[in-house]
């Protein structure tokens, strides 16, 4: 292993070391750049290794930082991109909280001042072609015809030209499309070829009529796009005469918020005019929580990488103090000491930033993916197919690297400045405990702790909870400073147990640990706020999981889950017309079927879900949990034609039981009078919960997003699922899950979310682990001499291993207690505050013993393995010459 | 004779529990150097330490070596002391012959047959005088009621039975040496060998270590070798070899046998 190993370790050392020099160079015209040089660069040389991890533990920590924010821009931006390319020209959109009638036109266009008003209908498709599978396609029905359209949208190519000079023949069909160029060339697909499409009525096939260029319209969706005439996209996607907005220009002179405030005015209630941008806010809005979540998970990382500087540099300052004498012998000043130990981090900081976001780049691309399926699982679809790079993103993550490092050096160096010019040198010095009594570091402790207490209770800022996400920050603090006493109470807990079961090694290694405890301090401490953060994101994710699927168990007890185009209704899945109820009714063994369908719509600028269940099934299955209102008097006015919500949506808006929503449908605006409360996982927006009776008379959408199964008892749910599958399956591009397949699904679904974050961890975690290795090795150059002694007087080579890796565990102990401690608490504000405030759901902590136990194990062990290349320095010592160290 | 401010009063055990004197006894020598040579690197920078050598000290003694800085006392110490293995030649101490050991079993050997002294840093700070006493014994078992009564005792023969439970950092320098003594001791080795024991004590402090030094091998038999820059020093034993450029420049009896002999 070790032959492997080192090739690899030294080409590594010797490429971080040339970086650092190269920067050193840059310096060079300076005084404190010679000073640099001659005093810094060696010292790096003579420590290689220590120094390499230190830049590598940097560099991790930026690339993380790059990679989470180029991603949620490319997201954001890929977003705004395909709004840009669709409707970059309009002025204004008139939109409502879901689809509606296209009479609306006439009326906008009447009003004075709009120049050109066209309708478009959107929708994304399932592509069925077998070269390209689970592809999803953007299709924007459009008014080409209408002289309007022109305006908004060109096409540019020869086939549209045709069309639009004899469109008789393209109109008449309703699956006649119009697709990108680069989609065809992808997928090989040439004109009249036809391409199979899920939409609501099953599989259709559409017939390629033309092709549209790589700009504009042709590149939105990451160029998975198509086009069709809007009235036979109403008609292929069973929207009725229903269009999505309508695109809105108006007269420069009178100004595009006079008009729209003359749109709302002639719509009426429940329409909305607005800049088209306003939908880039409100996806901003939606990843909010995602995306901070993801930024203060990576700055965590940097934050353990600069208890690794901080760490380095304090054992570079004791390490060199006669040298520091001698500099300050011979007039170097306190400043010029000051400036350059603080240099020394900042050049540290400087080839780890410049690494991190060099590897960062390349660490974007492959979470993109992830992220981005992610999103599209739950929230909307996006085709973030291209990392964005932000020189500005780039620039300002490596620029917090290397102010990180300067910070983190600042007090090594300060203290640097105390060396004296008659500096001895230290030797057999005494092991300092941490003394009884109260430390002003206690004290400090103390009084971040209640400032945690206080930041969690700030109330959310746009919705953002910043008061708590300090409040993590000041938790782990607190904690790290109380890690002398968690390291001193280790020691002497460890006193006679370590010996008795591991000999006189693990006495010596425990006797160690105090000697430098600040060195034991910082170590434990960087691996401490590793160990939280996973502590406290795997307790929220057991929580989280088991309120969900507890929830699904209660609330959404149905036998089957039939969908089409994706395995749960929602986001990704194809909404069917309602053609299966009877057969899947009569299947054997089915007692009932429920339907449930999912509109988007916006409630008060909120992009929410809109359900529609048959009531009178759901709640004779369903034991709906309330926290307003009950079961015997809500679900009949539900019925009635109330709604209920979910209790993130109340928590969101204050919303009380008799409250009135007024939701903009496409027969105008409703007004619902609010019956109840549930307990509701459906989106972490917030869902408003109607009878399907209620969606079809208000909102004329019979679709069905999920088809939900209750079998007689004693039925086989594999049975009807294979039966499903065989008799519609193909033709409808079914997903049918067993409620085993559906708590399944869904704990994928979780797991897949929160992937990132986990990534985030470790990646905190080995930071953590570098700052381990880094402190032993400093630990066996401090002590040369005396592990020179213990070797001539007969401490075997596996003894000496032993020690050393010994105590590197010690440390790895002190770390998981503390992260422990750390953990729990930031579990309960991650719980109880952050997730709170940014889904509006409040779920119960609960702590997984099991995964506890095994993170426990599993740090101790791996900081017991840090210690090994350490440990494996210190017994190849030649005795000879470590007794000759001073 | 020369008793400073170290004094070493030793009440330690009564006379009658020490082995019979062994000294000039065996005519088998306990350390056997035969044409041993020792060279550092090679090219420019080569040193040749040590030159064909050839030392033959009999059990018992009590060896001094001398010789200008540089001259390869140290480099000869660390061969005897089974620290280091020699270019060239054949080392046999107690029998064994050194270069045929690797790594642990040169460790053993030096923890079970030599007590090892140096000038300085001879101690661990996070220990107590008993147990860096102990520490040998720790290396090799679990301590037992009987080491740690053994080791009191050992530690009461240096004089320090009051110090057994000071740190290392509450000591004198001289009581430091002293601890290193009765660690040497403790496993009752075959040879003790110093380094400059007393190189970084004032005089009369590296006198009463001497002494105890001297005392020591005497009552238990225990073979000494001594590397020192001081004649005085030097002279406190039986036999003093002179080292010069790495070769043997001279090697004489001293002290009372010295006197005794001519
Ligand atoms: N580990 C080593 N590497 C290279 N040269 C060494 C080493 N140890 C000792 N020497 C050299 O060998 C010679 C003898 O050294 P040493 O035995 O320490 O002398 P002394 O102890 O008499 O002062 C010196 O020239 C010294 O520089
Ligand atoms: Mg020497």
């Amino acid at each position: 292993m070790g032959r492997l190993f080192r090739p690899i370790g030294r080409a590594f050392t010797s490429a971080l070391l040339g970086l650092v020099h190269l920067a050193a160079l840059a310096l060079s015209p300076w005084r404190i750049g010679r000073l640099l040089r001659t005093v810094s660069l060696p010292r790096f040389h003579e420590h290689g290794l220590r120094t390499a991890l230190t830049v590598l533990g940097i560099a991790l920590g930026v690339a993380m930082l790059v990679s989470v924010v180029l991603v949620n821009r490319s997201i954001l931006r890929s977003f705004a991109d395909t709004l840009d390319d669709i409707s970059g020209k309009a002025d204004l959109e008139v939109t409502a909280a879901a689809s509606f009638e296209e009479a609306a036109l006439e009326t906008v266009r009447a009003v004075p001042g709009v120049t050109h008003a066209t309708p478009v209908v959107q929708e994304t498709a399932l592509m069925r072609l077998p070269q390209a599978p689970g592809e999803r396609l953007l299709i924007i029905g459009v008014d080409f015809l209408g002289e309007d359209d022109e305006h908004f949208r060109r096409y540019d190519s020869t086939e549209m030209k045709a069309i639009k000079d004899d469109p008789i023949a393209f109109l008449n069909a309703s699956t006649h499309v119009i697709v990108s160029r680069a989609l065809a060339d992808r997928f090989g697909l040439k004109l009249k070829d036809t391409l199979p499409l899920q939409t609501p009525t099953g599989v259709q096939s559409f017939q390629i009529w033309g092709f549209i260029e790589d700009e504009g319209v042709g590149r939105a969706f990451g160029g998975n796009v198509a086009v069709m005439y809007y009235q036979a996209m109403q008609v292929a996607f069973d929207k009725g005469t229903r269009i999505d907005r309508i695109d809105v220009a108006v007269d420069p002179a009178a100004g595009p918020d006079t008009i729209a405030a003359r749109l709302r005015a002639a719509l009426g209630p429940g329409y909305d005019a607005a800049r088209p941008e306003r939908r880039n806010t409100q996806v901003a809005q939606m990843l909010g929580g995602l995306n901070l979540a993801l930024t203060m998970g990576s700055l965590v990382a940097i934050l353990v990488g600069m208890f690794l500087i901080y760490n380095t540099m304090s054992i570079s300052v004791v390490q060199r103090k006669r040298e520091l004498g001698i500099l300050r012998a011979l007039g170097t000043t306190r400043r010029q000491i000051l400036l350059l130990f603080t240099l020394e981090g900042g050049l540290l900081g400087c080839v780890g930033s410049a690494l991190g976001v060099f590897l960062g780049l390349f660490l974007a691309r492959g979470m993109l993916g992830v992220i981005t399926a992610s999103v599209n699982e739950i929230y909307l679809q996006v085709a973030a197919t291209d990392v964005h790079v932000d020189p500005v993103l780039l620039l300002g993550s490596g620029v917090l690297g290397i102010l990180g490092a300067v910070a983190s050096a600042f007090i090594p160096a300060r203290e640097a400045t105390r060396v004296s010019a008659v500096e001895t040198l230290r030797t057999g010095h005494a092991p300092k405990h941490v003394a009884p009594g109260l430390h002003r570091t206690d004290l400090l402790a103390v009084g971040l702790l209640l400032g945690a207490v206080l930041a969690r209770s700030l109330p959310p800022v746009d919705g953002q909870p910043f008061g708590p996400y300090a409040s993590t920050i000041l938790i782990l603090l607190a904690v790290a400073l109380a890690m002398p006493r968690i390291i001193g109470l280790v020691h002497r807990a460890l006193a006679r147990p370590a010996e008795r079961l591991f000999g006189v090694e693990a006495r010596l290694a425990n006797d160690n640990v105090p000697r430098d405890l600040r060195r034991a301090t910082i170590t434990s401490g960087a691996l401490m706020v590793g160990v939280s953060l996973t502590v406290a994101f795997g307790c929220f994710l057991e929580s989280f999981k088991v309120s969900t699927l507890t929830w699904v168990a209660q609330t959404v007890p149905a036998d089957l889950f039939v969908t089409s185009g994706a395995r749960f209704g929602g986001v990704k899945n194809i909404p069917m017309a309602d053609t299966l109820r009877d057969d899947l009714a009569a299947l054997p063994g089915v007692e009932e079927v429920d339907r449930i369908r999912l509109v988007n719509i916006v409630y008060r600028d909120l992009p929410i879900k809109l359900l529609s269940a048959g009531l009178e099934i759901f709640s004779k299955h369903s034991h709906m949990t309330f926290l307003q209102g009950d079961a015997e008097t809500s679900v009949p006015a539900v019925q009635a034609g109330d709604v209920m919500v979910s209790e993130n949506l109340a928590r969101r808006f204050g919303l009380v039981v008799g409250d009135t929503l007024r939701l903009a449908s496409p027969k105008g605006e409703k007004a619902y009078r609010l019956a109840g409360v549930i307990l509701d996982y459906t989106s972490d927006q917030g869902t408003i919960i109607m009878d399907r009776a209620t969606m079809i008379r208000d909102w004329d959408d019979a679709r069905v997003d999920t088809y939900e199964l209750y079998l007689t008892a004693g039925t086989n749910p594999e049975v009807v699922k294979r039966e499903i599958e065989a008799r519609w399956g193909e033709a409808l591009n079914l997903y049918v899950l067993t409620a085993r397949d559906f708590r399944g699904e869904l704990e994928k679904v979780l797991d897949q979310t929160f992937a990132v974050m986990s990534a985030l961890e470790l990646v905190a975690l080995i930071i953590a682990v570098l700052g381990v290795v880094n402190a032993l090795l400093a630990t066996v150059i401090d002590r040369i001499r005396e592990l020179g002694v213990l070797r001539a007087i007969g401490m075997l080579r596996r003894q000496v291993r032993r020690m050393v890796m010994l105590e590197a565990g010690i440390l790895g102990v002190s770390a998981v207690i503390g992260g422990l401690l750390a953990g729990l608490a930031l579990a309960w504000v991650l719980t109880n505050d952050i997730f709170l405030a940014q889904s509006g759901w409040y779920i119960a902590l609960l702590v997984p013993v099991l995964p506890m136990v095994q993170l426990t194990v599993a740090v101790i062990g791996v900081s017991t393995l840090a210690g090994w290349y350490p440990a494996r320095a210190a017994a190849r010592l030649v005795v000879s010459d470590a007794l000759e160290y001073e | 004779m020369h008793r400073g401010m170290e004094n070493p009063v030793q009440p330690g055990r009564p006379r009658g529990t020490v082995p019979a004197p062994l000294r000039y006894v065996s005519r088998r020598p306990v350390i056997d150097l035969e044409r041993v040579s020792k060279t550092y690197g090679d090219g420019a920078t080569r040193v040749e330490a040590l030159v064909a050598v050839d030392l033959h000290i009999p059990a018992g003694q009590f060896v001094s070596i001398m010789g200008p800085s540089g001259s390869g006392k140290s480099t000869l110490l660390n061969l005897v002391s089974a620290l280091d293995v020699p270019s060239d030649g054949r080392i046999t101490i107690d029998g064994q012959d050194i270069g045929a050991l690797d790594d642990d079993a040169l460790t053993l050997f030096r923890r079970r047959k030599i007590g090892l002294i140096f000038q300085f840093f001879n101690l661990l700070p996070t220990l107590n005088a008993t147990d860096n006493v102990l520490l040998p014994v720790m290396l090799e078992r679990a301590v037992t009621p009987d080491d740690r009564a053994r080791a009191l005792a050992v530690l009461g023969d240096v004089g320090l039975a009051r110090r057994a439970h000071h740190r290392v950092h509450e000591l004198s320098g001289g009581e430091m040496q002293r601890v290193a003594i009765a660690r040497a001791l403790i496993l009752e080795p075959r040879l003790i060998l110093a380094d400059e024991p007393t190189g970084n004590l004032d005089s009369a402090t590296g006198r009463s270590i001497l002494e105890l030094l001297k005392k020591t091998a005497r009552d238990h038999g225990t073979t000494v070798v001594m590397v020192t820059h001081d004649r005085t020093a030097a002279e406190a034993g039986d036999r003093l070899v002179l080292l010069r450029d790495g070769r043997l420049e001279g090697d004489q009896a001293v002290g009372p046998a010295a006197a005794g002999g001519a």
